[in-house]
């Protein structure tokens, strides 16, 4: 069976340009720095990580919304890393994209049946003037994602955030996509609305057999939706796995803290959650070796030399870090340290 | 008012008179919390758990706002009667509050340590030099690596998670008895949220300092929080202790709440979420304010405003059906 997307390792850098004037300074942010995966039609890929991590970076780079640094990204076996023109115009029916904001990705002075005729009219899915076609395929792709036919004649300020999300989808499953690219698509939502888009995601795929890179910040949500997770940390992946195999045993000490923050833990049991001191590392200037070593609660002078690769832990499960190779040792876990006092 | 009552809402009501109508915001909470107590004040945005946060602070921003009735006590005082002056010598060293969005709430062009050692010259009359010390040892205690180069940071050098710790350091700084926590973490990583939560945690222990967490995550609740308050369309629909929440929720519109939360422990279990969207602030319903969205609505919810009731000890909840609104639940999650 051929991918319908694979990613080998696929860079995007910018340049940043700081420092006064006569001072300019030029550095290198590395937002996404090596990324290799692949996604099987039909299969649902999520991407999870902290802000930062580059995982809408690649989301984007992955559209060719953004353009890559280097590596190759191969669409249903076409390498379409360099496509332009018509060629790209002709794949990006195939992969679309559903945003994170559904108040920012909607025009605000276009009607909801607008926005979804926009693809079909652009792509020239329909005859010119055929305006009786686009309505019905609009009405459709409404009811598909839970709203109704009249929903096409409001404006986005009329409707709810979910219902703006929903218009969202529609647009993006107007032109029959193999692909959705879906860049935090509840993360802006209140909890009873994000339950039902994200059913309503699963009956789409069930329904229309699309394949879904799920990008999202929140590991239950990824549990919730994705066959396959891929964990990202300041720009790499640090472990991937099917989705028993990495909540079951998470085999990176990032995964493992990521895991023991989302847990519905409950009010004793809160000493024992592994818990990471500082701050995500910033991708200008990425610690050296293994880039999660300043806040692992395993690390040894060996993580601040080497980085460690990828190695395989099982059949689908692959992970990056010094404690697959031997060359450090797992330690007890500690009791977290007790803070000072506040009055001393 | 019980002795140990650090904070008592009553009948507390924020309205807010726009063009579009009154918005009832706020429309008869009740709610206590006792010294050291960390309570959760959870809803869905609208609900008014922000507007009941601002109301306790003194902040709701006139016009358009107004608290037109109900009161609130704190530490014996009604604040509803201090004036101004009275409030502002409160706020800041009895009663602290920590917003949702750090970078926006600290001063751009004002260096963090200056931020922080103002709380401690305004409030405890430390001179300028010990002030700047105070704050790098509230920042040691919140565990920030280097400490003196925070202080000399301006706010746009520092992470979210960084700047949120720099909030808490001046929320703390005058040893205050509350700490409002409006969705603090909620910008945060989770990783980064985790750290914080389990700080404000200890320094509370530590401390003694009451934190009232207003959140819509379900998580923070459980890890932070000893008893929780639902609140829906203005509303408290629910208070009870957090375990009691989560095991044996007695109000529909919780259960529908838990069942939306996509939860690692409830593994390949569809989520169950409610249908509808919640009723506008202007309408005014003279029944449930959640009966359209109800799963075990009854013709009475239509016509009466369900009233909050102790259903079991320490256990209360606006609803005429609590024993039923637990139906379709599973106990696991």
């Amino acid at each position: 069976m051929v991918a319908i997307l694979q990613v080998e390792n696929l860079k995007k850098h910018y340049p940043e340009r700081g420092g006064a004037r006569f001072a300019r300074t030029e550095r290198t942010v590395k937002a996404v720095d090596g990324v290799s995966f692949s996604i099987e039609p039909g299969e649902v890929v999520a991407v999870v990580g902290e802000s930062g991590c580059g995982k809408s970076t690649l989301g984007r780079v992955v559209m060719r919304l953004l353009e890559p640094t280097a590596g190759t990204i191969r669409f249903a076996g076409t390498d379409i890393t360099h496509l332009g023109g018509k060629a790209l115009r002709e794949i990006r029916l195939a992969v679309q994209i559903v945003f994170q904001d559904p108040f920012d990705s909607l025009n605000p002075r276009m009607t909801v049946g607008a926005s979804i005729a926009y693809p079909l009219k652009v792509n020239r899915l329909y005859r010119r003037g055929d305006r009786r076609g686009i309505e019905r395929r609009v009405a459709e792709l409404l009811v598909e994602v839970g709203l109704n036919a009249a929903h096409a004649k409001r404006l986005p300020h009329e409707l709810s955030g979910g219902q703006r999300q929903r218009v969202g989808i529609a647009r993006a499953i107007a032109v029959n996509p193999k692909l959705l690219v879906l860049d935090e698509p509840v993360a802006a939502l209140d909890l009873s609305a994000q339950a039902r888009v994200l059913n309503l995601f699963k009956e789409l795929q069930h329904e229309l057999g699309m394949a879904y890179l799920f990008i999202t910040h929140d590991l239950s949500v990824a549990e919730h939706m994705a066959d396959r997770i891929i964990v990202m940390y300041a720009g790499k992946i640090v472990e991937m796995g099917e989705r028993a195999d990495l909540f079951e045993a998470p085999r990176h000490p990032y995964t493992e803290a990521l895991l023991s923050a989302a847990v519905l833990g409950s009010w004793g049991d809160a000493i024992e959650e592994t818990i990471l001191e500082g701050d995500p590392p910033s991708p200008i200037d990425p610690p050296p070796g293994c880039r999660f070593n300043p806040r692992c609660p395993h690390a040894a002078p060996v993580c601040a030399r080497e980085e460690p690769t990828l190695v395989q832990v099982s059949a689908r499960h692959t992970a990056a870090c010094h404690l697959l190779t031997g060359k450090l040792e797992r330690r007890p876990s500690s009791p977290g340290h007790p803070v000072a006092a506040l009055s001393d | 008012m019980q002795p140990t009552d650090l904070l008592r809402v009553e009948g507390l009501k924020t309205y807010f008179f726009t063009r579009h109508g009154v918005a009832k915001a706020v429309d008869g909470v009740d709610l206590s919390l006792s010294e050291g107590e960390h309570l959760g004040l959870v809803g869905e945005s609208g609900s008014g758990k922000s507007a009941t946060a601002l109301s306790i602070m003194g902040l709701v921003r006139d016009p358009p706002g107004r608290i037109v009735a109900g009161r609130i006590v704190f530490e014996g005082q009604d604040l509803l009667s201090l004036d101004a002056p009275a409030m502002r010598r409160l706020r800041g060293r009895r009663l602290s509050m920590i917003f949702q969005d750090p970078i926006s709430h600290l001063d751009p062009i004002m260096k963090v340590g200056d931020w922080i050692a103002e709380s401690l010259t305004l409030h405890k009359g430390m001179t300028r030099k010990s002030a700047t010390a105070e704050a790098s040892r509230l920042l040691k205690v919140l565990k920030v690596p280097s400490p003196d180069d925070v202080l000399d940071a301006y706010p746009f050098q520092l992470s979210g998670g960084m700047c949120q710790r720099v909030l808490i350091a001046t929320a703390i700084a005058t040893e205050p008895a509350l700490i409002i926590a409006d969705e603090a973490t909620s910008a945060l990583d989770v990783t980064v949220q985790a750290s914080i939560l389990r700080t404000l945690n200890e320094l509370s222990e530590n401390s003694g300092t009451a934190i009232l967490f207003t959140t819509h995550n379900m998580r923070v609740v459980r890890k932070a929080c000893s008893r929780v308050v639902v609140m829906y369309a203005g509303r408290v629909v629910e208070n009870c202790e957090t375990e009691r929440l989560f095991c044996g929720p007695m109000h529909p519109y919780t259960v529908g709440l838990l069942n939306s939360v996509p939860s690692l422990e409830r593994i390949g279990q569809p989520l169950v979420p409610m249908a509808g969207e919640p009723p506008l602030p202007t309408d005014d319903l003279p029944g449930c304010a959640f009966h359209a969205r109800c799963p075990i609505r009854k013709p009475i919810c239509e016509e009466q405003r369900p009233p909050l009731q102790e259903v079991h000890p320490g256990h209360w909840s606006a609803c005429f059906f609590p024993e039923e609104a637990n139906h379709g639940r599973d106990p696991s999650g």
